[in-house]
């Protein structure tokens, strides 16, 4: 009966929406409002600027040799910087590809040679993927003195998550890093003004970005400053205030997770590699697992919210892409999602061979058809994926919304992630805490139609209740319960919707039994990889004492970070220590000692499922 | 993990035996946006119980690496009270030193005596000192400003920040719980100017006073009191009782016009009636709001028990 009455309204809806739009679309669009926070008018849909996609494409590239010959001779003191500023060094053109059913990137050093890496194994999903992109966000304005790398320049968009290293300290030793933590021989460590300084600098221009901050490190909280830069960061209007975390300080000294929750830290972006212990033993650390379980209950008890984040690399810790997605489901009362990085050869790995390299590869294609086998084809490549900059469509319906409120204009633009659809892709799922059911919400509903009809009503742009009764139709018209979850009906997924909307249509309910998880797919670049035409429009930039750097231009590619920390660093690490006191660094192989580790649901502890088979205790 | 039943101020139920411990549950479990204010000449500002937390641990943290303070050991604190000298007293008793607080506003050759009395292996000062007062102290803190052999306020902490790790601050926390309820935590110095003797309550005793002097007001969520006397015992022990309730916010050392805007539920003001260019204390919240005793005991009477007045 229910199932019956859901397929009238959705008809009905849909018979709305389509008599709707035969008068809309029939008028002139009204100009977008231009809110304070934005360099300009709300961009409509055919504003909105695409850097080149599809194959074969040319593109600028690194020379993996060139660059560290050159970062080299900078931090010995043999260049000056301006040359990396205004020299395009290591700068070479590289094709994009297909081949033998791959994406290859291709290029040539005229004294390095040639250099080849797979961008993606399956050119089907690459190609849903990029046509799923809605197009950047604003060209930024007024940033000179943020911005200012070379060709290595943030240009697009208001970014995402603003990341900070606060220390370059770590209490562990991991492969891979890509800061080399440790290592150095140096400390590089903001001071609190600094901080500040630097979360000032980032809301000073335009487009004023409402963005999350990501403390990192090393181990953010190592840093003396941590929980006062939290605090900072949240003061001065930060959307959110996470920190990618090892989640050790949690685990060892719970009173911290309290006392950082209280300083207005919302999230711990949180190093998880595998479901035991020994999906953990490329960490050095023996029961690296228990600790992290832990830390879990930790933070979650403090109100912390979690995304475990997962390097992937092949041949290490492939196989645990599922079981970590089982982990999450299982957990979802504590864990917002869970975001997979296919490993990127940086830091400590910038030297590896080229066989290691082809052998270790592994691409978010790569994600996409592992978590199809292990669901049995319930999470589908074609249907379910959607680049991260899809999200950047929701962003423009909330600002349009909230542009349209009169006076009171937000001062901040809303949460934007546009970046290029190479970078990310994700999946969304809703699940059911209690009864552990979840499926992916492009299951039941059509999520690029209404994309596209969101696209329509931002860009003919009629008043807020007219809006509002478009995205009602828009939201009918695309739900099929019948496809649904068991539990999950329209209202339900509605309140899900808006919460996510940050309660840009109806009031804002706190989440019961339903909650919306992600699952991402984050690929950053290294030299092999490289691509300029995604760093420009990065949406992770880093901020420092020399401004905002994309994420892949700092930590993988040029390598600002050692530039940075070179220029910036304050102390030789021995020095450190005779002065400072050391710090403890679990390494070795051996256990931590952590008092009252308990068990958290492991629903799969990595056995390989059969090819097809559906393995999991929660669908 | 440690309670909030370990509160003091909450009525029905019994405290532990020490002020280390009373510390230790209020940060681990309060009710309030601030543990203190103090107004810094433009505005108040607020300090959680989160940074409250971390400034005692790393201070603590700092005298153990630097001055290698251990329990038993005597740490005088020549200030006022005001965030820093709070952040100092409970740096040492949580730890199982005993705190002696010293009038900064004595005669100096009565500081100086009081000093030699205390004989501390760590001195705070308020400002820079004569180099003879402090020279047996393995470190010396100057509170505000900068001292020649002293190290700043600011240093300290940031010393203190670099060694708060986590296997650090947990050491810390079990060091405070160990501490012993008969081991000396308030020292006070008692007699007259040319006879001073060092005294002291044990963590104990420092805990049932204050359990006395909040008997009848418990604690209360939103709750503010204003510390403004010199640093005597029974001050000294209103302000500790206010801090580990962990309802109650605190604003202390500013006896200035700004704190008509504060409109405490308790006073703990000097001596009879206010001195010049002190206005008097504002009047409280409401009609039922308790005012403490304004009447507290002068430096050199110290010791006697002070009783809560509506």
């Amino acid at each position: 009966m229910s199932e019956a009455i859901d397929a009238v309204v959705k008809e009905l809806a849909n018979l709305g929406w389509r008599g709707l739009q035969s008068v809309n679309t029939s008028l002139p669009e009204t100009p977008s409002p231009a809110p304070g926070w934005a360099p300009g008018p709300l961009l409509k849909s055919h504003e909105r600027t695409r850097p080149p996609l599809g194959w074969p494409r040319d593109t600028d590239s690194l020379c993996p040799r060139c660059v560290v010959e050159t970062r080299n001779a900078i931090l010995r003191g043999e260049r000056d910087l301006a040359d990396l500023l205004d020299g395009r060094l290591g700068e070479i053109k590289a094709r994009i590809a297909e081949e033998d059913g791959r994406i290859l990137i291709r290029k040539t050093c005229p004294e390095h040679g040639a250099f080849e890496d797979v961008l993606s194994i399956d050119p089907e999903f690459s190609r849903v993927i990029e046509s799923r992109y809605p197009g950047r966000d604003f060209r930024t304005l007024g940033d000179e003195l943020i911005h200012r790398h070379g060709t290595s320049s943030i240009k697009y968009g208001r970014g995402a998550v603003l990341t900070i290293d606060l220390t370059n300290r770590c209490n562990m030793m991991c492969n891979p890093c890509f800061m080399d933590a440790n290592q150095v021989g140096y400390v590089h460590e903001l001071t609190l003004d600094e901080i500040k300084q630097i979360l000032d600098d980032s809301i000073s221009f335009k487009p004023r970005r409402q963005m999350s901050v990501q403390f990192s490190g090393g181990e953010p909280t190592m840093s003396p400053h941590f929980l006062e830069a939290c605090r900072y960061a949240k003061e001065v209007g930060y959307y959110a205030v996470q920190a990618a975390t090892n989640g050790l300080r949690f685990a060892l000294e719970p009173e911290f997770a309290y006392a950082a929750k209280e300083a207005g830290f919302d999230l711990a972006y949180f190093q998880f590699d595998g479901v035991s212990n020994d999906a953990n033993k490329h960490r050095h650390i023996s029961n690296l697992f228990d600790v992290k379980l832990k830390s879990i209950e930790v933070l979650h008890d403090a109100g912390i919210d979690i995304v475990p984040v997962t390097t992937l690399v092949n041949g290490v810790n492939e196989t645990q892409v599922g079981p970590l997605l089982d982990f999450v489901l299982a957990n979802s009362d504590k864990m917002g999602g869970i975001s997979f990085q296919p490993v990127s050869f940086t830091g400590r790995d910038e030297g590896i061979t080229d066989e290691d390299r082809r052998r270790h590869r592994y691409t978010i294609s790569h994600m996409a058809h592992e978590l199809q086998r292990y669901y049995g084809g319930k999470i589908d490549p074609y249907r379910d994926w959607y680049p991260l900059g899809a999200m950047g469509g929701f962003t423009v319906l909330a600002d349009h919304l909230r542009a349209l409120n009169g006076p009171d204009q937000p001062s901040f633009g809303g949460l934007c992630c546009s970046c290029h659809p190479n970078c990310g892709s994700s999946v969304l799922l809703v699940a059911n805490r209690r009864t552990k059911v979840w499926s992916p919400i492009t299951q039941f509903f059509d999520m690029e139609r209404f994309m596209k009809d969101i696209a329509l009503i931002c860009d003919t742009g009629r008043g807020k209740k007219l809006t509002l009764a478009q995205v009602a139709l828009s939201f009918l018209r695309n739900f099929d319960g019948r496809k649904a979850p068991a539990g999950m009906t329209l209202l339900e997924f509605l309140k899900l919707f808006n919460g996510k909307m940050g309660g840009s249509l109806m009031k804002k309910e706190k989440e019961q039994d339903w909650t919306v998880l992600w699952v991402g797919g984050m690929w950053f670049q290294d030299l092999w990889t490289y691509d300029f035409r995604r760093t420009e429009m990065c949406v992770i930039p880093y901020a420092t004492q020399e401004g905002e750097i994309s994420f892949c231009a700092y930590n993988t590619g040029v390598g600002w970070r050692q530039i940075v920390e070179n220029m910036h660093m304050v102390a030789r690490t021995k020095d450190w220590f005779e002065t400072r006191g050391r710090h403890k660094i679990y390494a070795g192989d051996r256990p931590m000692e952590v008092p009252g580790v308990r068990k958290l649901p492991v629903v799969s502890d990595a056995p390989q499922p059969a090819p097809g088979a559906h393995v999991t205790a929660c669908g | 993990m440690i309670g909030s039943e370990e509160r003091v101020g909450h009525d029905g139920l019994e405290p532990p035996g020490t002020l280390a411990r009373l510390f230790l549950a209020a940060m681990r479990r309060h009710d309030r946006a601030a543990v203190l204010l103090h107004h810094d000449g433009v505005k108040w500002r607020e300090t959680p119980d989160w940074r409250f937390e971390r400034q005692v641990i790393r201070l603590a943290l700092f005298v153990g690496d630097r001055a290698r303070l251990v329990p038993g050991d005597r740490v005088a604190i020549v200030s006022g009270l005001c965030p820093e000298s709070l952040v100092a007293e409970l740096a040492a008793i949580a730890q199982g030193a005993a705190a002696v607080a010293i009038d900064p506003d004595l005669p100096p050759e009565a500081v100086r005596r009081a000093i030699e009395e205390t004989a501390p292996a760590v001195a705070f000062v308020a400002n820079a000192p004569a180099p003879e007062w402090t020279s047996g102290a393995r470190a010396l803190v100057c509170l505000h400003g900068k001292a020649e052999g002293a190290w700043a306020w600011s240093e300290a902490l940031d010393l203190g920040g670099t060694l708060d790790t986590p296997e650090r601050a947990q050491s810390f926390r079990a060091q405070a719980r160990e501490v012993a309820p008969d081991s000396r935590a308030l020292g006070y110095l008692a007699g007259s100017d040319g006879l001073l003797q060092c005294q002291f309550l044990t963590q104990a005793e420092a805990v049932a006073r204050m359990r006395a002097l909040r008997t009848g007001s418990p604690a209360r969520k939103g709750a503010v009191a204003h510390v403004s006397a010199s640093p005597t015992l029974a001050a000294r022990l209103a302000l500790f009782s206010f801090v580990v309730d962990g309802s109650t916010t605190c604003a202390v050392g500013m006896p200035g016009r700004e704190v008509a805007g504060l409109q405490p539920d308790w006073v703990v003001g000097p001596a009879g009636a206010p001195t010049s260019g002190r206005p008097p204390p504002p009047a409280p919240r409401r009609a039922g709001a308790r005012l403490f005793d304004r009447i507290l005991a002068p430096f050199r009477s110290d010791g006697r028990d002070v009783k809560l007045e509506r």
